[in-house]
């Protein structure tokens, strides 16, 4: 079977979101399918700019076709544009211009899938909001399976997206709670679809002495890894965490993985250890008390997944449904909905071992019946079969 | 800390049953928890217990304490009684009453500034809507004005619609009866060619049974000649038996005779 992926950006050094979520699944699909991957030159999310000169290569034994952005993306006239659709009355046409803005924009890429359908037997698109999602869809929807990765943005409510809800062969959800409001949106259930996901792999060994004598890090401590950015709740994780050190007298260390286009409070006890390799970001998961999640958009956490996988127990922000759900569902985690919520919950997992390692064992069975590869793997045949074998 | 079994109450009073984790429940009584905070801060233990007793919620202040005997004992109790009217103030002053006001003031404070924040937010949430519903109404009046447009253009295709009906409905008449009259025609050429070969039928048939019978006849008299010559064969077949019968006994006289006569050709020769 020739399974073709389209996503907006794909390199090794892209490490996360939603082309992280499909290299993955090309690579680990690859055991079953002949795979190739559709994809744009571009390697900045904001500019969508040409960065990879080459146009055919192989990554990880997978071929890669890449094509050009005709059209950076202005940032300055895309905020305008989405400011002015987000409060006023408009018309279809006006996003329409927004999803151009949006990029990136490859008319080349929506060229060759159309014109290559007949060499693929299904293509899967990741991220609905994009170019290459939308027109790639409209253009084979008899062989499109839809990886939406959505969130609970207010682009979701254009009704333009309505329509493509309704258009792909099969969906393929990474939680309940994205499926819910897709389907609540579009009322697509007559698409088939999946809560499905994506699997991580924790390395066989973590040591969080080795990250805290490297790094030199002492005491009990909570950990964050991501963009440190406002919108993903770092602004909020720094005035909770220093009220709740002033108000406690907490001994707990905040520490910090990832690059920052925030400013860092500057206390003692909040820690900028800025990006890590891999075996660092996992030793540090490993000597953590617990990691905190206070993103309020999230399609699939993956270091969520990451901290369960290894046993740890999670603190997130309840705004965001996918990241209260799978606490909710896995019992590996609290959420909070203000401030005495995050004072109470982190008081009771910092002063309990206890309960951090009953949830911590929660959260390691939640990933193993949820989110390991063989799991993963079987869902993503058994979507492909269920539509071969309903024509 | 009460352990019972893996049910375990926390400092903070949460209850926690590690063994069936159950992460709703827990968030359940931390927020129970956190809506019960305000409720219980009057008794914390800034208070001292005596003053926070039940007899201190009543309004009439408890009378002084009976002055001792003894001039001194006197003059306490003159100074108790000027000092009388006084015994509410001196008691709020001595109760830690009054940081329970600034408390509240503070709070009341607080609240007046969060209120007036949100005022001035509903205020321009206010207007906003109000120029939407302005904007709503200019397009109601204009929507309003396409409806009776709508309404007069409806009611000239409805008089064209009735026309046209009308005009198909003779037509449909007009094709309905000339129809009919070919139906007519059809039906009649039809029962001519049925009578027709109806009669040609009928007679054939009855030639044919003619035919039918007279063979039957013959069939009869073929069955009695049959039967006749199977009873004659069957006398010829013992006939020919009985014949047969005799020709042997002739044929064993006509050897016996044979051998006498070769016996008495011996005699008559020696």
């Amino acid at each position: 079977m020739r399974i073709c992926f389209v996503v907006q950006r794909y390199g090794l050094e892209i490490n996360g979101g939603a082309e992280l979520h499909c290299r993955w699944i090309a690579e680990h699909m690859s055991k079953y399918w002949e795979v190739e991957v559709l994809t744009t030159q571009a390697y900045d999310y904001v500019t969508w700019k040409n960065h990879y000169p080459e146009t055919e290569t192989v990554i990880n034994g997978i071929p890669v076709r890449r094509f050009p952005v005709t059209r950076p993306r202005n940032p300055e006239v895309f905020g305008r544009l989405q400011d002015y659709i987000m409060e006023n009355e408009h018309r279809e046409e006006d996003e329409f211009a927004w999803l151009e803005e949006e990029g990136p924009l490859s008319p080349a890429l929506i060229d060759t899938v159309k014109a290559e359908q007949g060499r693929f037997d299904y293509f899967i698109f990741f991220s609905y909001r994009y170019y290459h999602s939308f027109h790639g869809i409209r253009a084979v929807p008899g062989k499109s399976i839809l990886v939406p990765t959505a969130e609970h943005d207010p682009v979701i409510h254009f009704r333009i997206f309505k329509d493509l809800f309704r258009m792909p062969r099969a969906f393929v959800y990474n939680s309940c709670e994205e499926r819910s409001m897709i389907q609540g949106l579009s009322r697509n259930e007559a698409v088939p679809g999946d809560v499905v996901g994506v699997g991580t792999e924790v390395p066989a060994s973590s040591d969080g002495a080795r990250f805290r004598a490297k790094f030199g890090v002492g005491g009990p401590y909570v950990i964050y890894v991501g963009r440190i950015d406002e919108n993903k709740g770092c602004h909020k994780l720094f005035e909770y965490f220093l009220r709740f050190k002033n108000e406690t007298g907490s001994p707990a260390q905040l520490v910090l993985v990832g690059s920052t286009i925030l400013p860092i409070p500057d206390h003692a006890d909040v820690r900028h250890l800025g990006f890590l390799s891999e075996q660092d970001k996992f030793d540090g998961i490993d000597g953590a008390e617990v990691l905190m999640m206070p993103s309020f958009y999230e399609s699939l956490s993956m270091v969520t997944l990451e901290a369960w996988a290894m046993g740890k127990p999670v603190l997130a922000n309840a705004a965001c449904e996918v990241l209260q759900g799978q606490c909710r569902r896995s019992n590996g985690g609290f959420y909070y909905e203000s401030y005495e919520e995050f004072r109470e919950a982190l008081l009771l997992l910092l002063t309990d071992p206890a309960l951090r390692a009953a949830m911590g064992r929660n959260g390691r069975a939640y990933f193993s019946a949820n989110y390991t590869w063989d799991v993963i793997e079987n869902k993503y045949l058994a979507i492909v079969a269920g539509l071969e074998r309903r024509p | 800390m009460d352990q019972t079994g893996t049910e375990r109450r926390d400092q903070s009073g949460i209850v926690i049953d590690y063994d069936r984790l159950d992460v709703a429940d827990i968030m359940a009584q931390i927020k129970k928890k956190i809506a019960d905070e305000p409720a219980a801060a009057p008794a914390s233990p800034d208070v001292p217990a005596e003053t926070a007793g039940p007899s201190d919620s009543e309004g009439a202040p408890p009378p002084p304490p009976s002055p001792p005997a003894g001039l001194k004992g006197k003059l306490k109790g003159i100074f108790f009684k000027v000092m009388r009217p006084f015994a509410p103030f001196q008691k709020l002053l001595a109760l830690p009453t009054h940081r329970e006001l600034m408390e509240t003031v503070r709070k009341l404070h607080r609240t007046n500034l969060e209120l007036e924040k949100i005022v001035a937010v509903m205020d321009g949430e206010f207007h906003r809507v109000n120029r939407h519903l302005l904007r709503t109404e200019k397009r109601i009046d204009i929507a309003n004005d396409r409806i009776d447009a709508g309404r007069d253009h409806a009611d000239a295709l409805q008089r064209r619609a009735d026309d046209m009906v009308r005009a198909a409905n003779e037509r449909i008449e007009e094709v309905h009866r000339t129809a009919n009259e070919r139906i007519d025609d059809v039906h009649a050429t039809i029962s001519d060619r049925i009578d027709l070969v109806h009669r040609t039928t009928n007679e054939r048939v009855d030639g044919a049974y003619g035919d039918i019978q007279r063979a039957m006849e013959f069939v009869k008299l073929l069955h009695n000649l049959s039967h006749n010559i199977v009873v004659e064969l069957s006398k010829l077949k013992i006939e020919e038996e009985g014949l047969k019968l005799k020709t042997r006994v002739m044929e064993k006289d006509f050897e016996f005779l044979g051998r006498r006569e070769k016996a008495l050709e011996k005699e008559f020769l020696k």
